[in-house]
């Protein structure tokens, strides 16, 4: 079912997305960072901002990505991995990270980002930034924002950071609940 | 190609002020390649001077030659100017090569301006190491290629 | 260039000989320039020997030496002695040389036997004296061409020759004079004296012979002919005399018989004017030059047939040469003769200006001499190179030089720049191989000497080149061919079009060559010394040592001066190429120099000019270098300041240096400042380094954390000192730490606080609050505290600390600086604040929680309002919380006690203690210095205008006290500003110091008052009547006159006012007796008035003081502000205008009697008074009028005695009832004479009805009352 997914995902992706230009995109958000580290002078601080930013996102961005993808309710949370990656990431940032690291009870899993078109051009000051800040944090804000819409609430987090001279770019979603008592389908 | 063999090259500022200087070469000291880039200033200013009016060509050719090194030069759009410091072969330089090699130190240079935590407006010369390394990089491997 | 035979140097130009002018020396003898050109063989620019020419051409021709020497000057005046030549499209010219008339040109060699054999020894033949076959010719056996051949073709042997003869004619010098005088004078115009035919015979055939001597050598010959004015026959003018038959022919008859023809130019030279001289002189040579030029072709084909019958050098070589070394001086080797041939057939094309030939030439030469020098000959096979060192070695060595210079030089001259530079790369590299094998290599003082010659010479020409008009092409603009290596080059407008440059083929302007001779001149010293350094070692190997004389040559030689004069060259000509930072470089580089030189100070006068540059657009490479070269010299100087102002610098990381060499830089530092004892030291050394001016280990940003502050309130301020990440290496102790401010009573100082532990806090809060004041000396009274001034690399201090302004005003931290300090030595590190640093970062504070040592354990930063530094702070005055209100009822009056009610509110937190000062300002213009305004606190006594310091009592917090103050306006109502300060302290704290002081908080508040005077006074004063009445003593007589005062007085306040009295103070002017009775009896008048009758007797005066009016008033119910307090009342007084009594002669009064009855007649008495001792006429008119009828004349007359009194009566029987008009009486006195006539004024005391229009009017009854 994974092939589907990819399908709609590209095929969402050729036919029903307004692109726009790469490095634009990417000095934007560059610049936002910046101006947040800028202005906050802690890393700390800026990770929550963009974390923050994100979710803001998220809440809204997840009507569009219904509207264009037309989907139904996951079946469960494995189901919900591919879609994030194949679609969601296709379509808004053509890029598909590779879902892995399913913890036992599957309610945990990791992405892995190959390319990040967030990082492009980046090379973080070397004042401790390598260990404080995680650049593409307002991913993980989005995947909560936008999962808590659809009534699960996960924390999203990175865990390694390219930038951070780590071998590879990885985030760890974790299922907290489903907001409703109502027990999704297929579950039994 | 092959006759190139780059001595050193220079990103410089838009104030004149030295953004990063390698020196290449074996026989030379560095400092005699920040004298030869700083003196470049004046000569590329005059060129652009002259180009800016009708062609704005940022590929100035051969700003002149001292003792055994031949110095070239390119100025971007905003005034960041790059030079290159050749060892003088005794057969004509092409100027494509030259301009490829050029084009390529602005590429690199392009992406060192991306990197959102890169402060333009410093006078500070460039420490990234990815930018160093890219700019060895092409110093290097012309220099391997006339090295056998 | 100097220093290698000129004839090899310079340009060559066909050489002409004049004779029949006299010679150069007679020039010498006058005093123009133009000699200097004949002769020098120096480089002269061709506009100076213009220039003396032109001098030349102010010379009066009248005589025929004048004329000769005239045109021997403007000859030689453009002799081509220069190195560069007259230019490609130059006009022909020659160099021209003056013989003497019968001068012998060196008789030409005859015509050789068939070369082939030319260098067969036994062959008798006779040769060149300057030939090698020639013995005792400074070339014999083997030399190859010595100057002199070139020197006897540029200066010797002409290629062409001109006469110049006169016309003879009777006045001509000479024996024929005698004959002259038998021959009758007067001849036939037009026919040709026997006499001047035999002359002319004579001449011609003196041409003959010179034309026919000349012509076998080969030299064209050519004749002028100088007319002379003496030739036209008495006729002065030329014109007629041009058109003379004779004179033409007698020329012609010259020329045919001396045999010149067509070709040999014949040329006839009229008297004529300085510019018609100088064309003809032009011309002459112009005509001349294809001669010229054919001459030297033929010698180019003479010499090329010779070099065609050599034999190939590879053949018939001579064994000797390989054999036996060259003992015995061995013949000119076959090769040896082509160089020959080669260079005598460039040397005459280039004669013929036939450059591209001359070039050719030139270089085969050059390559066939190149190869005597090689140690295997590749032409002459087996040949060995020239033996090192030996004369013809040196000659060759310098003909080779020569000859590529001539090479570079010709193809300048012919605009192919590529090619010089080429040729001098070729002969650069050629020679640089040899000079290995020589053993006279790169590693010899004489190869680098040689070198440096060569880029100086070449630089040298380029100069001149370009001085004459040579440009040298823009890089920008050339390429290269890339496929042919050959040294080709096109022009194209486009650097991309062109495929390539090959740089090495790219000349440049001289500055580069300069200071390539300049480089290789210092690498030449470096050689020198070291092999001076080798020589002072025991038994070194003495064969590698250069000949002694050569030692000797270049032990003389100051090698650092040379190089500076070739970079200043150098220098020059970057500069006028206007490259600045090249200039700079060059600058650097006389610099170093000089540093080698040991002259250090002057190498450190260009250091420091240089440095700032470098500083400025931060290229900290090199300006690490030069600070390092400056502290050589400077502790060469023994300028201690200096070191230690470069050492700081040094510290800082923007050099990228090892941490190990910062350290060392750091000890060297440590060691100047605290151990090293140095001699001639002054006591104490004060150095002040400007941090902002320098690159700075340290940085400061200051803050004071509000823009304003109130006086007396604490306020906060934070410096931040941040160390560079790599500087200082080692921990810096300062000694002290000062802040110093425009107002020097807050100036901080702080002592280093020794504390053991190492502290390495990246980030160290500083608690520089409650400082004690102290009296530091050299620091006056300071705010001083111990506190750790200890800075690691990399680290953060703040240092905050608090001030309590004491005035309003802008308070501005100026200067902030560390100081060292050593028995020896105190050195400020000073940050200079008032020159604004421009910053674009929010302004911050720290804040956090700070632990013992002051280490920030959690850092937090609250951002303030603004960004950038704030080293000032606006002071402005603590609000007054007091309240001030004034209670009064207005308009104010003059003259009274004006009662106001201050109310004053304390609005503080705390009971305070306030005092008053007020003062009362009048608006007038007038100062109020003399302003006549009181203001009391009590209305019984009058102080002064102001109240100073009147103590109000304690306030509560939030009470109010009340004060009442009287002011008193005097005279003008303007209006007055009641100008009250309050000023107070909390009980708490009252400051012991009296107000204005510290601790005092005031507030000001002013009040107008409208004042208006209480009344308005009008007086008139009417005379009553007058009597004579005898006085006391009764013989004397006393006037008696009444008048009537009748003063109106107003109020015009709108307050009710009541008067207690008023009262006429009469001045008791002439004991005036007064009964005054006030009419009204109330005294309360309100728009009334109130009248007084006075008399006044014996009067004496005219004008009489009558005296003032005094009222005594208050306001009827007093100012609400006073209810229980009595004001007295106050009295305004004026002053009554004077009594006005104009002086007449004649007084008239009339009497009018009371109530008349219509039909009841009644007399009019007019008294008439004449105050004058003598008698006056009174003529009277009187008018009738329908009212009245009156009996008597209607004109009358009588007279008045002196000092007596007439009495004039007129009847009148009134008519009608009602107010009625009196007749006009009109008197006036008569005078003594016509126009001394005056109308009598005619008054009636006391009289009711007063006057219309000068009538008297009367009131009559009718006749029967009902």
């Amino acid at each position: 079912m994974n092939k589907q997914y990819k399908q709609i995902g590209d095929e969402v992706w050729k036919n029903r997305v307004e692109k726009i230009n790469a490095e634009l995109f990417t000095l934007t958000y560059g610049s936002v960072v910046a101006q947040l580290v800028k202005d906050y002078e802690d890393y700390q601080e800026v990770n929550k901002q963009l974390e923050k930013m994100g979710y803001n996102i998220g809440v809204r961005l997840i009507e569009d990505f219904l509207a264009r993808a037309s989907l139904g309710r996951c079946a469960d949370f494995r189901e919900t991995a591919e879609v994030i990656s194949k679609i969601g990431f296709k379509i808004f940032l053509n890029i598909t990270p590779t879902v892995t690291n399913w913890s036992s009870n599957n309610k945990e899993f990791s992405l892995i980002f190959e390319e990040n078109p967030l990082a492009e051009f980046v090379e973080l000051p070397d004042d401790g930034a390598a260990d404080e800040l995680w650049y593409s944090n307002i991913l993980c804000g989005v995947l909560r924002g936008s999962l808590e819409m659809v009534q699960m609430q996960v924390e999203a987090n990175f865990i390694s950071d390219v930038l951070r001279g780590d071998d590879q770019t990885e985030m760890r979603v974790k299922l907290v609940k489903y907001l409703e008592e109502e027990v999704p389908a297929g579950e039994d | 190609m092959n006759n190139i063999n780059i001595q050193s090259i220079a990103i410089i500022g838009k104030q004149n002020n030295p953004l990063y200087i390698k020196n290449f070469s074996k026989s030379h000291p560095d400092l005699k390649f920040h004298y030869i880039a700083h003196t470049s200033c004046d000569v590329i200013e005059e060129r652009a001077g002259i180009a800016g009016s009708e062609t704005a060509d940022t590929y100035l050719g051969l700003l002149y030659v001292m003792e055994d090194l031949a110095v070239y030069g390119y100025i971007t759009n905003t005034k960041v100017k790059f030079v290159v410091v050749l060892l003088v072969p005794d057969t004509v330089i092409k100027n494509t090569d030259m301009k490829n090699l050029f084009k390529k130190i602005h590429n690199v240079y392009i992406n060192q301006v991306c990197n959102p935590f890169y402060n333009l407006d410093g006078k500070k010369s460039i420490i990234s190491k990815r930018f160093i390394a890219s700019i060895d990089a092409i110093g290097i491997t012309s220099d391997d290629v006339i090295s056998p | 260039m100097d220093n290698y035979p000129p004839e090899f140097i310079l340009q060559h130009v066909p050489l002409m000989a004049v004779f029949g002018l006299g010679t150069a020396r007679d020039l010498v003898e006058q005093p123009t320039s133009t000699t200097n050109s004949v002769q020098s063989s120096s480089i002269i620019p061709k506009s100076q020997s213009r220039r003396s020419s032109l001098s030349a051409a102010s010379i009066p021709i009248s005589t025929r030496q004048q004329l000769s020497r005239t045109l021997l000057a403007l000859l030689t005046a453009k002799n081509q002695v220069s190195v560069w030549g007259p230019g490609k499209n130059a006009s022909a010219a020659f160099h021209i040389v003056a013989v003497d008339k019968n001068h012998q040109f060196p008789p030409r060699k005859p015509m050789m036997r068939p070369p082939a054999h030319t260098h067969h020894p036994n062959m008798p033949v006779a040769h060149s004296s300057i030939s090698p076959l020639t013995p005792g010719s400074p070339v014999h056996p083997d030399g190859l061409i010595p100057p002199i051949w070139v020197r006897k073709h540029r200066e010797i042997i002409p290629s062409v020759v001109v006469g110049f003869y006169d016309l003879w004619h009777h006045t001509s010098s000479g024996p024929i004079q005698e004959k002259e005088e038998v021959s009758p004078v007067q001849e036939p115009l037009g026919t040709i004296e026997p006499i001047e035919r035999e002359k002319d015979n004579n001449l011609a055939m003196e041409i003959n012979e010179k034309r026919k001597s000349l012509l076998e050598r080969g030299i064209k010959f050519s004749v002028v002919i100088l007319l002379r004015t003496q030739n036209m026959d008495k006729s002065m003018d030329d014109r007629a005399f041009l058109k003379d038959q004779t004179i033409d022919e007698r020329l012609s008859y010259i020329r045919k018989v001396s045999g010149l023809d067509a070709r040999n130019p014949f040329f006839v030279l009229p008297p004529s004017q300085q510019g018609d001289l100088h064309d003809f002189v032009i011309n002459l040579q112009k005509s001349l030059y294809d001669h010229g030029l054919n001459y030297y072709r033929e010698h180019g084909k003479r010499i090329k047939k010779k070099r065609s019958r050599l034999p190939s050098p590879n053949g018939n070589m001579r064994p000797s040469l390989s054999e036996k070394p060259s003992t015995s001086p061995q013949p000119l080797s076959i090769q040896g003769w082509m160089i020959r041939y080669d260079y005598k057939l460039a040397t005459f094309a280039e004669f013929r200006q036939d450059m591209e030939t001359a070039i050719n030439y030139y270089e085969s030469a050059y390559n066939l001499l190149v190869d005597l020098f090689a140690p295997q000959s590749s032409i002459t096979l087996g040949a060995t190179g020239l033996p090192i060192r030996s004369r013809r070695w040196t000659e060759a060595r310098i003909l080779a030089d020569t000859i590529s210079l001539k090479i570079c030089k010709l193809n300048l001259y012919i605009d192919s720049p590529s090619e010089a530079l080429a040729q001098l790369n070729k002969h650069v590299s050629t020679f640089r191989n040899i000079s290995n094998t020589w053993g006279i290599g790169e590693d010899t003082f004489e190869y680098w000497a040689w070198l440096s010659k060569q880029y100086r010479i070449f630089a040298d020409v380029l100069e001149i080149a370009t001085k004459s008009g040579f440009t040298i092409p823009d890089p920008a603009k050339i390429s290269h061919n890339t496929t042919s290596s050959d040294f080709r080059f096109s022009i194209s407008n486009n650097p991309n079009i062109g495929s390539g440059i090959n740089p090495s083929m790219v000349l440049q302007h001289p500055g580069f060559y300069y200071f390539m001779a300049a480089k290789y001149n210092s690498l030449r010293r470096k050689n020198f010394l070291t092999l001076e350094k080798f020589m002072k070692k025991e038994g070194f190997e003495t064969s590698v040592l250069p000949p002694q004389n050569i030692l000797e040559a270049e032990q003389s030689v100051d090698h650092s001066t040379l190089t500076i004069e070739l970079l200043t060259k150098s220098y020059e000509q970057f500069k006028a190429q206007k490259t600045g930072r090249m200039t700079l470089y060059m600058a650097s580089e006389i610099a170093n120099t000089y540093l080698d030189a040991e002259k250090y100070e002057t190498a450190l006068k260009f250091f420091e000019r240089i440095a700032k540059t470098y500083r400025k657009e931060h290229w900290h490479t090199i300006l690490e270098s030069i600070l390092r070269c400056s502290l050589v010299c400077a502790k060469e100087l023994g300028t201690w300041e200096k070191v230690v102002e470069y050492l700081v610098e040094l510290l800082s990381d923007q050099f990228s240096i090892s941490n190990q060499k910062r350290i060392e830089i750091h000890n060297e530092l440590m060691d100047v400042l605290f151990k090293m004892k140095i001699a001639n030291l002054p006591e104490l050394r004060q150095v002040i380094i400007d941090m902002d001016e320098i690159n700075s280990f340290l940085t400061c940003r200051v803050q004071f954390k509000d823009d304003t502050t109130f006086i007396g309130a604490e306020t906060l301020f934070q410096i931040t000192f941040t160390t560079q990440a790599e500087s200082p290496p080692i921990p810096l102790q300062f000694a002290f730490l000062r802040f110093s401010y425009n107002d020097s009573y807050f100036n901080h100082y702080f002592r280093n606080k020794k504390n053991g532990e190492k502290d390495n806090t990246k980030l160290e809060w500083v608690d520089c609050k409650n400082c004690l004041q102290e009296d530091i000396e050299g620091e006056g009274l300071v705010w001083v505290k111990d506190v750790n001034l200890n800075f690691s690399k990399g680290i953060t201090k703040v240092f905050e600390g608090s001030i309590e302004p004491k005035e309003s005003g802008d308070l501005q931290l100026q200067a902030v600086s560390f100081g060292f300090l050593t028995e020896r030595w105190k050195v400020e590190l000073h940050f200079n604040l008032k020159n604004t640093r421009e910053e674009h970062s929010k302004r911050k504070w720290l804040i956090g929680d700070f632990d013992s040592k002051g280490e920030v354990t959690k850092p937090i930063y609250s951002v303030l309002n603004g960004t950038g530094e704030r080293t000032s702070i606006k002071i402005t005055q603590k609000l007054a919380r007091l309240d001030i209100q004034a209670k009064h009822s207005a308009p104010a009056l003059l003259d009274e006690h004006y009662p106001i009610e201050l109310t004053v509110v304390n609005l503080e937190q705390e009971e305070v203690k306030a005092f008053l000062n007020a003062e009362i300002v009048t608006d007038a213009p007038s100062n109020s210095i003399d302003s006549e305004d009181f203001i009391t606190l009590d209305p019984t006594t009058n102080v002064s205008n102001n109240l100073k310091d009147i103590d109000i009592g304690v306030i509560p917090a939030g009470e109010s006290v009340v004060k009442i103050v009287y002011v008193l306006g005097k005279k003008s109502s303007f209006s007055r500003t009641l100008q009250l300060t309050v000023y107070y302290a909390s009980t708490s704290s009252v400051p012991s110091t009296p107000f204005p002081a510290r601790g005092w908080i005031e507030k000001k508040e002013d009040f107008r008052i409208h004042f208006i005077a209480p009344f308005v006074f009008s007086f008139n004063i009417s005379p009553q009547s007058e009597i004579f009445t005898t006085g006391n003593s009764g013989n004397s007589l006393e006037w008696v006159e009444k008048h009537l005062l009748v003063a109106k007085i107003t109020t015009t306040s709108p307050w009710e006012i009541s008067i207690s009295d008023i009262d006429l103070i009469l001045l008791d002017q002439a004991n005036a007796q007064t009964k005054m009775e006030i009419a009204a009896s109330s005294i309360e008048i309100d728009n009334d008035f109130q009248e007084q009758e006075l008399t006044l007797m014996d009067i004496k005066k005219l004008n009489i003081d009558i005296g003032l009016l005094v009222i005594q008033w208050k306001r009827k119910q007093q100012s609400s502000v006073v209810k229980d307090i009595e004001i007295p009342c106050t009295e305004s007084t004026m002053i009554v205008p004077q009594l006005i009594r104009k002086k007449t002669e004649i007084s008239a009064f009339i009497r009018i009697p009371p109530n008349p009855k219509v039909g009841q007649l009644f007399t009019l008495i007019y008294k008439i008074v004449n105050w004058t001792s003598s008698e006056k006429k009174i003529h009277v008119i009187i008018e009738v009028n329908d009212s009245f009828v009156f009996s008597g004349y209607k004109q009358t007359h009588f007279s008045v005695p002196g000092m007596g009194e007439y009495c004039f009566r007129v009847n009148c029987f009134p008519l009608i009832a009602g107010k009625m008009k009196l007749p006009k009486v009109k008197m006036v006195r008569r005078g003594e004479f016509e126009g001394d006539e005056e109308v009598v004024n005619i008054i009636s005391p006391g009289y009711k009805e007063g006057i219309e229009e000068d009538y008297f009017v009367i009131f009559v009854r009718p006749k029967i009352e009902i």
